[in-house]
Protein backbone atom coordinates (compact mmCIF):
# COMPACT_ATOMS: atom_id res chain seq x y z
CA UNK A 1 0.00 0.00 0.00
CA UNK A 2 1.44 3.12 -0.71
CA UNK A 3 0.74 4.92 2.43
CA UNK A 4 3.06 8.08 1.34
CA UNK A 5 0.97 9.06 -1.21
CA UNK A 6 -2.39 8.56 -0.09
CA UNK A 7 -1.32 10.69 3.29
CA UNK A 8 0.19 13.26 1.27
CA UNK A 9 -3.18 13.79 -0.66
CA UNK A 10 -5.28 13.21 2.66
CA UNK A 11 -3.68 16.25 4.24
CA UNK A 12 -2.92 18.47 1.41
CA UNK A 13 -7.03 19.28 1.56
CA UNK A 14 -7.35 19.36 5.43
CA UNK A 15 -7.02 22.29 6.94
CA UNK A 16 -5.34 21.47 10.82
CA UNK A 17 -2.43 19.92 10.06
CA UNK A 18 1.24 21.46 9.69
CA UNK A 19 3.34 21.35 6.80
CA UNK A 20 5.62 18.55 8.08
CA UNK A 21 3.30 16.06 10.45
CA UNK A 22 1.62 14.39 7.08
CA UNK A 23 5.36 13.25 6.70
CA UNK A 24 5.94 11.73 10.29
CA UNK A 25 2.10 10.87 10.75
CA UNK A 26 3.27 8.49 7.12
CA UNK A 27 6.15 7.17 9.13
CA UNK A 28 4.33 6.80 12.39
CA UNK A 29 1.72 4.70 10.33
CA UNK A 30 4.21 2.17 8.97
CA UNK A 31 5.87 1.96 12.43
CA UNK A 32 3.22 2.09 14.53
CA UNK A 33 -0.08 0.53 12.41
CA UNK A 34 1.03 -3.29 12.67
CA UNK A 35 1.97 -3.54 16.40
CA UNK A 36 -1.08 -1.43 17.40
CA UNK A 37 -3.34 -3.41 15.71
CA UNK A 38 -1.50 -6.73 16.59
CA UNK A 39 -1.80 -5.49 20.13
CA UNK A 40 -4.99 -4.81 19.92
CA UNK A 41 -6.13 -8.10 18.79
CA UNK A 42 -4.12 -9.81 21.00
CA UNK A 43 -5.82 -7.63 23.96
CA UNK A 44 -9.39 -8.43 22.50
CA UNK A 45 -9.15 -11.82 20.55
CA UNK A 46 -11.26 -9.82 18.07
CA UNK A 47 -10.05 -8.46 15.04
CA UNK A 48 -12.93 -6.51 13.80
CA UNK A 49 -12.74 -4.72 16.87
CA UNK A 50 -9.36 -4.46 16.99
CA UNK A 51 -8.89 -2.68 13.73
CA UNK A 52 -11.61 -0.05 14.47
CA UNK A 53 -9.64 0.85 17.24
CA UNK A 54 -6.27 0.94 16.03
CA UNK A 55 -8.01 3.05 12.98
CA UNK A 56 -9.81 5.57 15.00
CA UNK A 57 -6.82 5.77 17.30
CA UNK A 58 -4.62 7.30 14.29
CA UNK A 59 -8.52 9.11 13.22
CA UNK A 60 -7.98 10.88 16.37
CA UNK A 61 -3.90 11.41 15.89
CA UNK A 62 -4.71 13.05 12.01
CA UNK A 63 -7.23 15.33 13.65
CA UNK A 64 -5.20 16.13 16.57
CA UNK A 65 -3.02 17.96 14.07
CA UNK A 66 0.32 17.60 15.49
CA UNK A 67 2.41 15.03 17.20
CA UNK A 68 2.17 14.51 20.47
CA UNK A 69 5.62 13.97 22.61
CA UNK A 70 5.04 9.72 22.70
CA UNK A 71 2.99 9.22 19.60
CA UNK A 72 3.35 5.29 20.13
CA UNK A 73 1.63 5.43 23.94
CA UNK A 74 -0.44 8.22 23.07
CA UNK A 75 -1.90 5.98 20.04
CA UNK A 76 -2.41 2.74 22.61
CA UNK A 77 -3.80 4.85 25.53
CA UNK A 78 -6.23 6.51 23.24
CA UNK A 79 -6.91 3.04 21.63
CA UNK A 80 -7.53 2.33 25.45
CA UNK A 81 -9.78 4.36 26.54
CA UNK A 82 -11.91 3.58 22.90
CA UNK A 83 -12.06 -0.27 24.18
CA UNK A 84 -12.94 0.81 27.78
CA UNK A 85 -15.95 2.73 26.23
CA UNK A 86 -16.84 0.26 23.70
CA UNK A 87 -16.82 -2.92 26.37
CA UNK A 88 -18.91 -0.56 28.96
CA UNK A 89 -21.33 -0.39 25.93
CA UNK A 90 -21.34 -3.99 25.63
CA UNK A 91 -21.71 -4.51 29.12
CA UNK A 92 -24.94 -2.57 28.49
CA UNK A 93 -26.61 -4.18 25.99
CA UNK A 94 -25.65 -7.98 27.24
CA UNK A 95 -28.83 -9.95 25.30
CA UNK A 96 -26.47 -10.38 22.49
CA UNK A 97 -27.01 -13.61 20.45
CA UNK A 98 -24.44 -15.68 21.40
CA UNK A 99 -21.85 -16.19 18.61
CA UNK A 100 -21.99 -19.53 19.09
CA UNK A 101 -25.24 -20.15 18.63
CA UNK A 102 -25.03 -18.13 14.96
CA UNK A 103 -22.17 -19.71 13.80
CA UNK A 104 -23.70 -23.38 14.15
CA UNK A 105 -26.66 -21.71 12.37
CA UNK A 106 -24.75 -20.81 8.89
CA UNK A 107 -21.63 -22.59 9.61
CA UNK A 108 -19.55 -24.83 6.86
CA UNK A 109 -20.47 -28.62 7.39
CA UNK A 110 -16.81 -29.08 6.09
CA UNK A 111 -15.01 -30.82 9.06
CA UNK A 112 -11.87 -29.23 9.79
CA UNK A 113 -8.41 -30.57 9.18
CA UNK A 114 -6.73 -32.39 12.01
CA UNK A 115 -3.90 -29.50 12.16
CA UNK A 116 -6.40 -26.81 12.28
CA UNK A 117 -8.13 -28.69 15.28
CA UNK A 118 -4.91 -28.75 17.22
CA UNK A 119 -3.97 -25.20 16.18
CA UNK A 120 -7.09 -23.98 17.16
CA UNK A 121 -7.06 -26.11 20.42
CA UNK A 122 -4.11 -24.71 21.10
CA UNK A 123 -5.10 -20.92 20.34
CA UNK A 124 -8.22 -21.47 22.48
CA UNK A 125 -5.60 -22.56 25.21
CA UNK A 126 -3.44 -19.11 24.70
CA UNK A 127 -6.60 -17.16 25.02
CA UNK A 128 -7.92 -18.50 27.82
CA UNK A 129 -4.74 -18.20 29.48
CA UNK A 130 -4.08 -14.67 28.48
CA UNK A 131 -7.34 -13.87 29.94
CA UNK A 132 -6.67 -15.71 33.16
CA UNK A 133 -3.93 -13.19 34.45
CA UNK A 134 -4.79 -9.20 35.79
CA UNK A 135 -5.51 -6.96 33.30
CA UNK A 136 -2.67 -4.92 34.32
CA UNK A 137 0.21 -7.82 33.74
CA UNK A 138 -1.38 -9.34 30.29
CA UNK A 139 -1.02 -5.77 29.15
CA UNK A 140 2.30 -5.65 30.39
CA UNK A 141 3.41 -8.86 28.11
CA UNK A 142 1.32 -7.98 24.99
CA UNK A 143 2.93 -4.48 24.97
CA UNK A 144 6.16 -5.70 25.63
CA UNK A 145 5.81 -8.37 22.81
CA UNK A 146 5.06 -5.42 20.35
CA UNK A 147 8.40 -4.02 21.90
CA UNK A 148 6.71 -0.85 23.58
CA UNK A 149 9.65 0.97 25.74
CA UNK A 150 9.39 0.82 29.34
CA UNK A 151 8.55 4.53 29.64
CA UNK A 152 5.33 3.93 27.05
CA UNK A 153 4.47 0.72 28.45
CA UNK A 154 4.92 2.47 32.00
CA UNK A 155 2.66 5.58 30.67
CA UNK A 156 -0.25 3.06 29.68
CA UNK A 157 -0.40 0.32 31.76
CA UNK A 158 0.34 3.65 34.46
CA UNK A 159 2.91 1.88 37.03
CA UNK A 160 6.95 3.69 37.36
CA UNK A 161 8.64 2.97 34.80
CA UNK A 162 11.40 1.71 37.72
CA UNK A 163 9.25 -1.71 37.76
CA UNK A 164 8.28 -2.30 34.56
CA UNK A 165 10.95 -5.02 34.01
CA UNK A 166 10.05 -6.90 37.78
CA UNK A 167 6.30 -6.55 36.69
CA UNK A 168 6.96 -7.95 33.17
CA UNK A 169 8.74 -10.95 34.85
CA UNK A 170 6.15 -12.00 36.95
CA UNK A 171 3.37 -11.63 34.05
CA UNK A 172 5.44 -14.19 32.14
CA UNK A 173 5.37 -16.24 35.33
CA UNK A 174 1.68 -15.77 35.14
CA UNK A 175 0.82 -16.53 32.08
CA UNK A 176 3.20 -19.58 32.38
CA UNK A 177 1.41 -20.96 34.74
CA UNK A 178 -1.77 -20.24 33.59
CA UNK A 179 -0.88 -22.02 30.28
CA UNK A 180 0.38 -24.77 31.93
CA UNK A 181 -2.84 -25.22 34.14
CA UNK A 182 -4.89 -25.07 30.74
CA UNK A 183 -3.61 -28.09 29.53
CA UNK A 184 -4.96 -30.18 32.80
CA UNK A 185 -8.06 -28.37 32.20
CA UNK A 186 -11.08 -31.41 31.47
CA UNK B 1 26.34 -8.60 44.58
CA UNK B 2 24.26 -10.79 42.11
CA UNK B 3 22.04 -8.79 39.38
CA UNK B 4 18.44 -7.65 40.54
CA UNK B 5 15.30 -8.97 38.48
CA UNK B 6 14.61 -5.24 37.04
CA UNK B 7 18.22 -5.14 35.83
CA UNK B 8 17.91 -8.72 34.47
CA UNK B 9 14.46 -7.44 32.58
CA UNK B 10 16.55 -4.65 31.47
CA UNK B 11 19.39 -6.09 30.30
CA UNK B 12 17.09 -8.55 28.20
CA UNK B 13 15.15 -5.66 26.82
CA UNK B 14 18.29 -3.38 26.13
CA UNK B 15 17.03 -0.73 28.54
CA UNK B 16 19.85 -0.37 30.65
CA UNK B 17 21.85 2.86 30.32
CA UNK B 18 25.31 2.35 28.66
CA UNK B 19 27.21 2.26 32.29
CA UNK B 20 24.58 -0.07 33.75
CA UNK B 21 24.85 -2.28 31.05
CA UNK B 22 28.86 -2.54 31.16
CA UNK B 23 28.47 -3.60 35.13
CA UNK B 24 26.03 -6.20 34.45
CA UNK B 25 27.93 -7.38 31.69
CA UNK B 26 31.06 -7.63 33.39
CA UNK B 27 28.81 -9.16 36.47
CA UNK B 28 27.34 -11.83 34.33
CA UNK B 29 31.00 -12.55 32.97
CA UNK B 30 31.86 -14.16 36.46
CA UNK B 31 28.64 -15.36 37.68
CA UNK B 32 27.16 -18.68 36.57
CA UNK B 33 23.94 -18.69 38.48
CA UNK B 34 23.20 -15.12 36.76
CA UNK B 35 23.89 -16.24 33.72
CA UNK B 36 21.54 -18.88 34.00
CA UNK B 37 18.98 -16.77 35.28
CA UNK B 38 19.30 -14.24 32.50
CA UNK B 39 19.37 -17.55 29.98
CA UNK B 40 16.53 -18.91 31.79
CA UNK B 41 14.52 -15.40 31.26
CA UNK B 42 15.53 -15.41 27.63
CA UNK B 43 14.16 -19.08 27.08
CA UNK B 44 10.96 -17.90 28.75
CA UNK B 45 10.21 -14.33 26.80
CA UNK B 46 10.63 -16.73 23.51
CA UNK B 47 8.30 -19.79 25.06
CA UNK B 48 5.57 -16.90 26.12
CA UNK B 49 6.31 -14.65 22.46
CA UNK B 50 5.53 -17.53 20.20
CA UNK B 51 2.57 -18.53 21.99
CA UNK B 52 1.27 -14.94 22.08
CA UNK B 53 1.52 -15.32 18.07
CA UNK B 54 -1.18 -17.64 17.82
CA UNK B 55 -3.97 -15.22 18.48
CA UNK B 56 -3.10 -13.24 15.67
CA UNK B 57 -5.15 -12.63 12.86
CA UNK B 58 -4.09 -11.40 9.50
CA UNK B 59 -2.82 -7.75 9.94
CA UNK B 60 -5.90 -5.44 8.63
CA UNK B 61 -4.79 -2.46 6.23
CA UNK B 62 -4.89 0.56 7.61
CA UNK B 63 -7.80 2.64 5.95
CA UNK B 64 -6.29 6.17 5.29
CA UNK B 65 -9.04 7.89 3.59
CA UNK B 66 -11.17 7.03 6.76
CA UNK B 67 -9.02 9.43 8.28
CA UNK B 68 -11.16 12.29 6.76
CA UNK B 69 -14.09 10.50 6.39
CA UNK B 70 -16.00 10.79 9.67
CA UNK B 71 -16.48 14.98 9.35
CA UNK B 72 -17.92 14.04 5.86
CA UNK B 73 -20.09 11.11 7.03
CA UNK B 74 -21.89 13.65 9.60
CA UNK B 75 -22.49 15.81 7.04
CA UNK B 76 -24.03 13.24 5.00
CA UNK B 77 -25.77 11.70 7.60
CA UNK B 78 -27.04 14.59 8.94
CA UNK B 79 -28.49 15.46 5.65
CA UNK B 80 -29.81 11.82 5.40
CA UNK B 81 -31.30 11.87 8.33
CA UNK B 82 -33.19 15.21 8.03
CA UNK B 83 -34.36 14.29 4.25
CA UNK B 84 -35.73 10.73 5.95
CA UNK B 85 -37.46 12.91 8.06
CA UNK B 86 -38.89 15.31 5.11
CA UNK B 87 -39.26 12.57 3.43
CA UNK B 88 -41.73 10.55 6.31
CA UNK B 89 -43.61 13.53 6.98
CA UNK B 90 -44.46 14.41 3.41
CA UNK B 91 -45.17 10.98 2.74
CA UNK B 92 -47.19 11.08 5.94
CA UNK B 93 -49.24 13.92 5.37
CA UNK B 94 -49.90 12.67 1.84
CA UNK B 95 -51.19 9.48 2.94
CA UNK B 96 -53.30 11.51 5.50
CA UNK B 97 -54.69 13.57 3.05
CA UNK B 98 -55.74 10.68 0.55
CA UNK B 99 -59.41 10.07 0.76
CA UNK B 100 -60.48 6.95 2.21
CA UNK B 101 -56.84 6.32 4.04
CA UNK B 102 -56.08 4.35 6.56
CA UNK B 103 -53.69 6.60 8.19
CA UNK B 104 -56.27 9.47 8.42
CA UNK B 105 -58.54 6.98 10.86
CA UNK B 106 -55.22 5.98 12.47
CA UNK B 107 -54.51 9.99 12.94
CA UNK B 108 -58.30 10.38 13.86
CA UNK B 109 -58.99 7.80 15.81
CA UNK B 110 -55.44 8.37 17.96
CA UNK B 111 -56.98 12.33 18.43
CA UNK B 112 -60.19 11.29 19.65
CA UNK B 113 -58.82 8.75 22.05
CA UNK B 114 -55.23 9.17 23.14
CA UNK B 115 -55.52 7.18 26.31
CA UNK B 116 -56.43 3.94 25.18
CA UNK B 117 -54.24 1.81 23.00
CA UNK B 118 -53.32 2.05 19.50
CA UNK B 119 -55.94 0.27 16.99
CA UNK B 120 -54.24 -2.64 15.63
CA UNK B 121 -53.33 -2.44 12.20
CA UNK B 122 -53.28 -5.82 10.10
CA UNK B 123 -49.88 -6.95 9.45
CA UNK B 124 -49.22 -8.47 6.05
CA UNK B 125 -49.54 -12.28 5.92
CA UNK B 126 -46.43 -12.64 3.15
CA UNK B 127 -43.95 -9.81 3.32
CA UNK B 128 -44.67 -7.84 -0.42
CA UNK B 129 -42.92 -5.00 0.07
CA UNK B 130 -43.08 -3.75 -3.96
CA UNK B 131 -46.90 -4.28 -3.03
CA UNK B 132 -47.01 -1.71 -0.70
CA UNK B 133 -49.05 1.31 -1.75
CA UNK B 134 -46.51 3.95 -0.76
CA UNK B 135 -43.58 3.48 1.28
CA UNK B 136 -40.68 5.81 2.60
CA UNK B 137 -37.05 4.60 3.33
CA UNK B 138 -33.56 5.67 3.62
CA UNK B 139 -30.14 3.92 2.01
CA UNK B 140 -27.33 3.91 4.08
CA UNK B 141 -23.66 3.16 2.88
CA UNK B 142 -22.34 0.52 4.75
CA UNK B 143 -18.69 1.56 5.39
CA UNK B 144 -16.65 -1.24 6.96
CA UNK B 145 -19.24 -2.25 9.79
CA UNK B 146 -23.22 -0.56 10.14
CA UNK B 147 -25.64 -1.65 13.05
CA UNK B 148 -28.85 -1.06 12.06
CA UNK B 149 -30.94 -0.72 15.04
CA UNK B 150 -35.13 -1.16 15.03
CA UNK B 151 -37.20 -0.15 17.90
CA UNK B 152 -39.09 -3.32 18.93
CA UNK B 153 -43.23 -3.48 17.95
CA UNK B 154 -45.48 -6.09 18.68
CA UNK B 155 -46.27 -7.93 15.90
CA UNK B 156 -44.05 -5.92 13.61
CA UNK B 157 -41.81 -7.70 11.50
CA UNK B 158 -38.61 -7.20 9.07
CA UNK B 159 -38.04 -8.92 5.73
CA UNK B 160 -33.95 -8.91 5.43
CA UNK B 161 -33.42 -9.33 1.50
CA UNK B 162 -29.23 -9.52 0.44
CA UNK B 163 -28.99 -7.05 -2.99
CA UNK B 164 -26.05 -6.15 -5.46
CA UNK B 165 -26.51 -2.83 -4.52
CA UNK B 166 -23.86 -0.47 -3.00
CA UNK B 167 -26.32 0.85 -0.36
CA UNK B 168 -28.53 -0.50 2.96
CA UNK B 169 -31.92 -0.08 2.53
CA UNK B 170 -34.94 0.06 4.61
CA UNK B 171 -38.28 0.87 3.67
CA UNK B 172 -41.25 1.11 5.50
CA UNK B 173 -44.60 1.81 5.12
CA UNK B 174 -45.75 5.39 4.68
CA UNK B 175 -46.10 6.95 8.14
CA UNK B 176 -44.41 3.74 10.05
CA UNK B 177 -41.41 4.61 11.40
CA UNK B 178 -38.59 7.26 11.06
CA UNK B 179 -34.70 7.14 10.16
CA UNK B 180 -31.60 8.47 12.09
CA UNK B 181 -28.09 8.02 11.36
CA UNK B 182 -24.85 8.25 12.81
CA UNK B 183 -21.77 6.83 11.76
CA UNK B 184 -21.85 3.33 11.82
CA UNK B 185 -25.29 3.15 13.17
CA UNK B 186 -28.51 3.30 11.45
CA UNK B 187 -31.96 3.92 13.90
CA UNK B 188 -35.28 3.10 12.48
CA UNK B 189 -38.28 4.05 15.11
CA UNK B 190 -40.71 2.03 14.50
CA UNK B 191 -44.08 2.96 15.39
CA UNK B 192 -46.80 0.51 14.04
CA UNK B 193 -46.92 -3.19 13.76
CA UNK B 194 -46.00 -3.53 9.86
CA UNK B 195 -43.18 -5.06 7.51
CA UNK B 196 -40.63 -3.85 7.02
CA UNK B 197 -37.90 -4.17 3.96
CA UNK B 198 -34.09 -4.47 4.66
CA UNK B 199 -31.95 -4.91 2.18
CA UNK B 200 -27.72 -5.84 2.63
CA UNK B 201 -25.67 -5.24 0.05
CA UNK B 202 -23.83 -8.65 -0.36
CA UNK B 203 -20.47 -6.82 -0.85
CA UNK B 204 -21.23 -5.13 2.56
CA UNK B 205 -18.36 -6.36 5.26
CA UNK B 206 -20.09 -6.39 8.61
CA UNK B 207 -23.88 -6.00 9.35
CA UNK B 208 -25.56 -5.96 12.51
CA UNK B 209 -29.36 -6.17 13.12
CA UNK B 210 -30.49 -5.57 16.47
CA UNK B 211 -34.32 -4.98 17.62
CA UNK B 212 -34.63 -3.83 21.31
CA UNK B 213 -30.64 -4.37 22.52
CA UNK B 214 -30.64 -8.30 21.01
CA UNK B 215 -28.82 -9.05 18.19
CA UNK B 216 -30.81 -11.36 15.44
CA UNK B 217 -28.91 -11.12 12.76
CA UNK B 218 -25.42 -10.49 11.77
CA UNK B 219 -24.00 -10.61 8.05
CA UNK B 220 -19.88 -11.02 8.20
CA UNK B 221 -18.18 -11.11 4.74
CA UNK B 222 -20.45 -13.38 2.74
CA UNK B 223 -21.78 -15.67 5.89
CA UNK B 224 -24.96 -14.48 7.08
CA UNK B 225 -25.77 -15.75 10.96
CA UNK B 226 -29.67 -15.60 12.15
CA UNK B 227 -31.62 -18.26 14.03
CA UNK B 228 -34.63 -17.54 11.62
CA UNK B 229 -34.58 -20.29 8.60
CA UNK B 230 -34.49 -18.49 5.13
CA UNK B 231 -38.05 -18.14 3.59
CA UNK B 232 -38.64 -19.01 -0.44
CA UNK B 233 -37.40 -15.50 -1.81
CA UNK B 234 -33.98 -16.57 0.39
CA UNK B 235 -34.18 -13.57 2.56
CA UNK B 236 -35.20 -13.93 6.34
CA UNK B 237 -38.12 -13.08 7.64
CA UNK B 238 -37.34 -11.73 11.73
CA UNK B 239 -39.88 -10.34 14.31
CA UNK B 240 -39.39 -7.24 16.05
CA UNK B 241 -41.67 -8.05 19.17
CA UNK B 242 -40.75 -7.11 22.63
CA UNK B 243 -39.05 -9.77 24.41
Amino acid sequence: MDTTLRITRLTAGSEAPVPDFGARLTRLCDSEWPRLSRYLDRLTGDPDLAADLAQEAFVRLHRRGSMPDAPGSWLVSVAMNLLRNEMSMRQRRRKLLTPGRAERAHADPAPSPEQEMVAEEVRARVRAAIDAIPERERQLLLLRAEEYSYRDIAAVVGVSETSVGTLLARARVLFEQAYGSTADAP
Amino acid sequence: MHLDLERMQRLLHAELSPEALQLATEHLSGCAECSAQVSEARRSEARVHALLTRLDHKLPELDLTAMTAPDGARGVAWMRWAAGIVLTIALGGVAYAYPGSPVRRLVDSLLRRPAVEVPAIPSAPTPEPSAAPASSGIAVAPGRRLVVVFTPVDSGRVHVVLSDADAVVVRAPTGSATFSTQAGRLEVRSTIAAVYELEIPRAARRIELMVGGRLVLLKEGARVSTSAAPDSSGGWLLPLDRR
